[in-house]
């Protein structure tokens, strides 16, 4: 198991020293609906309130400035901002209390311009009004949350089966972190026909060469089950029935896409891959008069695995350069040729090689295809002396890594990430990313950028300080009966019964999410920040009647 | 450790510039405009109902993250002059470019009047509109200060102080920009009324929360997205610009979830998505009330009901169509820049015939041993997804470039 990240001694709730509150007009989105100078009057009433400043634009420097020179006067140890929602803005508030001695942790923000927006004129005061004094009240409860630096271990996981997982491997290497491959096939495919810059043959073994240990591939293994945090996760994989632990930093999973076999092949009598055909290319056979490229499929895994139509287009010029008067037809429903390859696309059509549009999968008639054209409606018939088909891309093993590692699959059985935009290669899970394929089928340069993205964010998240706690539950040994209904409530596994028989809760693992509190039969577990003395005064001040 | 220059501060370089920071890598970001985000920042949210991962949230996101870190210096409205070698560094002369305080200016229009190459665009704000220096300035202000003197609020800068900066390794992200599509005469853009570009839909979105101020204060009843303007072909880029399937269907998807009878009719050539996009194709073919066209417009002219009216041809026959909307929206696509020409000059590096950078052997370096990079969609069209990766790939790079100088 992991080492527990233990918390520091109970940090105790200290009397506030004064409470500084800053009111924004946000421009007048806020000042036109809300009667600002009533709010700062209600504030200032609050005898733990210190210091109360009306600005304009509180996120722009000028304020900002005088915000913080009023922190570092005044006998301020916590701060309200009561003004925005734009997300941007709490960041620079905390950035800028930190400067000025504050802890992040006493830092509140109130969110009157979603109200102004939201709410006519007569709603808007008193809500907001209420919302105030609700913030004063809980910034005054409010305590510094346990916070502990963790050594991170050295060493990544990589769970993959291809040239995605072989990338983000050399990237860590390069980085000087050690990389243990758990492959669920049984060999590391070292370069597949899709990849647009496929590793040199032999090039796996020279890399295990260069760095000796810190580099172990273990074919046909899976992972079992992993716990921990950033920095630290243990990890449990097995191999011909047999398990092994680990401690890790973080996880890469590379799953990559398998080839599978697409129904047509046998359908069409002599068709061959793609795959085949450009072997047949690069041995400069001699090809045949009419050769059709059926870039379709007709199940919905075609409609899952999207037709490379970069190969067709790749492989029916080349195929024209070697045989120019052969004929060469390419049918598919679209030709998806992103950014350079348009211009290998022009050229193929300039060259001679015909594109036939089509959505439904044309019929074998007696040495040719008949298609049924999707512009004209017409049937055209196509004499085909070798007919090329793609086979379908298929990603296996995410649903036993999603098991695993506890991470959720999205409606098309792959990986589920954060945000796939703004953290493109993230998992909900601290130091565990995704690429290749595991989050999105991905073809061509996509699974090595990502590898590569992934490498790179693993990396710098171990390189620097890890911390780990924040809001996280407590647990008051006295009241503690040792009833296990923590251990058992909690999705994340982070209580256990400690030396003493009383649980204990490694902050670390704990999300704050707060079950365990609202389990806990003895009422001993408690959340930093939403104790329950907290959000029972929250309440009452937010119900309490309007003072006219 | 002198850090890195980050040229650009769109999403690449955003990323890019994060990602060193998290390193612990000091780096300047040098960017022409006066505003951070690049092209990315324009552009509206489409997910009305739910996210459908239309990339927009990235510029509010990332770009006050470049704040957080005490490692990243920022230089707005400023320009890269000269880069010089210097004893295995980089000076790196700094220039300011003109730039119009938003605070100072209240858009009387004086400066677009006097200004010489109509440099000077108006932008919706949200305390009104004001006017912001395009890149498009080519004069240095001894040359052509009439703005300046034209002013009566003093609201022209001319940035912050010239300066010189030495660094170890550069880094080049000075992406896309969005085809201008005047170019294009027979689409009609800025000659007839409700013909807008996907650039100028999503601004409009994003400003006003709805496109019915174009179409005259009513709500449109009937839309057509004109796709692959200024991609796949001249005028515009040869290659495809890859992002604008993906947007304008989104936009389309947006539109939608306004108005569930709005007629939407897309004209197109191919419909180009990634794997991950599938959903959203699935809608387009079964949604009832929208058309998909395999037909490049011919031309765009103002009908007699004063609405855009589209002339195409289909291939089922043989008769010229011409149909009326009440809004037509050209999916413009991606232009490489005019700054990275200047730029792969002043480096000594070749570009592709399209004006892209090119890796040689290595992709993102140009030439690794001296610790020039270059990441985003100046490489080639990307989509912000791209980007990001991208940025996050090069600041490794550029970081393990940098201890190998230790």
């Amino acid at each position: 198991m992991t080492e527990r990240a233990k918390p520091p001694a109970h940090a105790a709730i200290v009397a506030p020293k004064g409470i500084g509150v800053f009111i924004c007009s946000c421009g007048g989105a806020i000042s036109r609906k809300l009667d600002v100078q009533r709010l700062r009057g209600m504030a200032a009433a609050d005898p733990n309130v210190r210091d109360v400043l009306c600005t304009d634009r509180c996120c722009e420097e000028p304020a900002m400035g005088k915000i913080k020179l009023s922190l570092m006067a005044g006998d301020i140890d916590r701060l309200i901002v009561v003004g925005c929602s734009v997300r941007a803005a709490p960041e620079r508030f905390v950035q800028m209390a930190e400067s000025a001695g504050i802890c992040p942790d006493l830092v509140t923000f109130t969110n009157l311009l979603d109200l102004c927006a939201g709410h006519p004129k007569a709603e808007a005061q008193p809500n907001a009004e209420r919302m105030l004094r609700t913030a004063i009240k809980r910034s005054a409860m409010l305590q510094v949350t346990p916070r502990i630096d963790v050594d991170g271990s050295g060493t990544v996981l990589v769970i993959g089966n291809g040239p995605s997982a072989i990338t983000a491997s050399r990237c860590l290497l390069d980085e000087g972190l050690s990389v243990i491959v758990v492959n669920p096939a049984q060999r590391l495919e070292e370069s597949d026909h899709q990849s647009v810059i496929p590793l040199e043959g032999g090039a796996l073994e020279q890399m295990a060469k260069a760095v000796g240990d810190r580099f172990q591939v273990h074919d046909s293994a899976e992972v079992l089950s992993i716990r921990g945090h950033l920095g630290n996760y243990a990890i449990i994989w097995v191999k011909g029935g047999e398990s092994w632990k680990e401690k890790v930093g973080g996880v890469i999973v590379a799953l990559d896409v398998v080839e599978s076999e697409n129904p047509l092949l046998s359908r069409f009598p002599g068709a061959i891959t793609q795959e085949e055909f450009e072997t047949k290319l690069k041995a400069l056979e001699k090809l045949p008069r009419n050769i059709v490229m059926v870039a379709l499929g007709e199940d919905e895994r075609a409609e899952r695995s999207p037709m490379s139509t970069h190969d067709a287009v790749h492989h029916s010029m080349h195929a024209k350069g070697l045989a120019p008067s052969s004929m060469i037809t390419v049918i598919s429903r679209e030709i998806n040729a992103f950014g350079q390859c348009e211009v290998g696309y022009r050229k193929a059509q300039e060259m001679g090689v015909r594109f036939i549009r089509s959505g439904s999968v044309p019929n074998y008639v007696d040495g040719g295809l008949v298609v049924k054209d999707i512009h004209s409606g017409f049937d055209i018939r196509v004499p085909a002396d070798l007919i090329v088909v793609d086979n379908y891309a298929e990603c296996f093993g995410t649903r036993s890594v999603a098991k695993a590692l506890h991470i959720p699959l999205t409606s098309d059985g792959n990986l589920a990430r954060t945000n796939p935009k703004s953290r493109p290669v993230a998992t909900h899970l601290p130091g565990i990313f995704l690429c290749g394929s595991a989050s999105e089928l991905n073809l061509g340069a996509g699974p090595t950028m990502s590898a590569k993205a992934a490498a790179s964010r693993l990396a710098s998240l171990l390189r620097s300080r890890i911390t780990v706690g924040g809001n996280v539950a407590e647990v008051d040994q006295e009241r503690c009966s040792s009833c296990l209904t923590c251990v058992r409530t909690c999705p994340y596994h982070a209580p256990s019964i400690g030396k003493e028989g009383k649980a204990e809760i490694d902050i670390g693992l704990c999300q704050g999410c707060g079950m365990c509190a609202a389990a806990c039969p003895s009422k001993a577990i408690q959340v930093y920040s939403y104790r329950d003395d907290q959000i029972v005064t929250e309440i009452a001040t937010a119900l309490e009647e309007d003072e006219q | 450790m002198r850090g890195v220059l980050i040229i650009g501060s769109g999403t690449a370089g955003t990323s890019a510039a994060i990602s060193l920071a998290d390193r612990g890598v000091p780096c300047t970001i040098v960017e022409r405009s006066p505003r951070l985000g690049g092209l990315a920042s324009g552009l509206a949210c489409k997910g009305r109902v739910q996210c459908v991962n239309c990339d927009v949230c990235m510029s509010t996101e990332r770009v006050p993250r470049l704040f957080r870190s005490g490692l990243i210096r920022i230089i707005t409205s400023s320009e890269v002059s000269t880069i010089e070698r210097d004893r295995g560094m980089y000076r790196v002369g700094v220039v300011p470019c003109r730039s119009i305080d938003p605070m100072s200016c209240n858009d009387c229009g004086d400066c677009s009047v006097v200004c010489p190459p109509k440099a000077i665009e108006v932008l919706p704000g949200k305390k009104g509109s004001w006017r912001v220096m395009t890149s498009s300035c080519p004069f240095p202000i001894e040359e052509c200060a009439s703005c300046v003197d034209v002013c009566s609020q003093d609201a022209i800068r001319t940035g912050q102080a010239a300066c010189e900066l030495m660094v170890d390794a550069i880094i080049v992200a000075v992406g896309n920009e969005a085809f201008d599509a005047k170019m294009d005469h027979r689409l009609g853009y800025g000659l007839v009324n409700g013909v807008i570009t996907g650039l100028d839909a999503e601004s409009e979105v994003n400003q006003n929360g709805s496109l019915d101020r174009i179409c005259g204060g009513r709500p449109p009843k009937s839309v057509a997205f004109i796709q692959c303007v200024g991609s796949r072909g001249r005028p515009g880029s040869e290659q495809c610009s890859k992002v604008c399937c993906k947007y304008s269907m989104k936009l389309a998807q947006s539109l939608r979830a306004w108005d569930p009878n709005l007629e939407i009719t897309f004209f197109m050539m191919d419909w180009r998505r990634y794997a991950a996009e599938d959903s959203i194709v699935a809608w387009g073919l079964s949604d009832p009330h929208l058309t998909l066209l395999r037909s490049r417009p011919a031309e765009i002219v103002s009908g007699s009901d004063g609405r855009p009216s589209v002339r195409y041809a289909l291939a089922t026959d043989d008769t010229v169509a011409e149909k009326g909307f009440d809004l037509v929206i050209l999916s413009i696509g991606l232009m490489p820049s005019a700054s990275g020409r200047e730029i792969a000059g002043s480096l000594g590096v070749r570009q592709s015939p399209q004006g892209y950078f090119m890796s040689e052997g290595n992709p993102g370096r140009m030439t690794d041993a001296k610790g020039l990079f270059f990441c985003g969609s100046c490489a080639g069209p990307k989509d912000i997804e791209e980007c990001v990766m991208d940025g996050s790939i090069i600041a490794a790079k550029a970081s393990t470039y940098l201890e190998s100088l230790k």
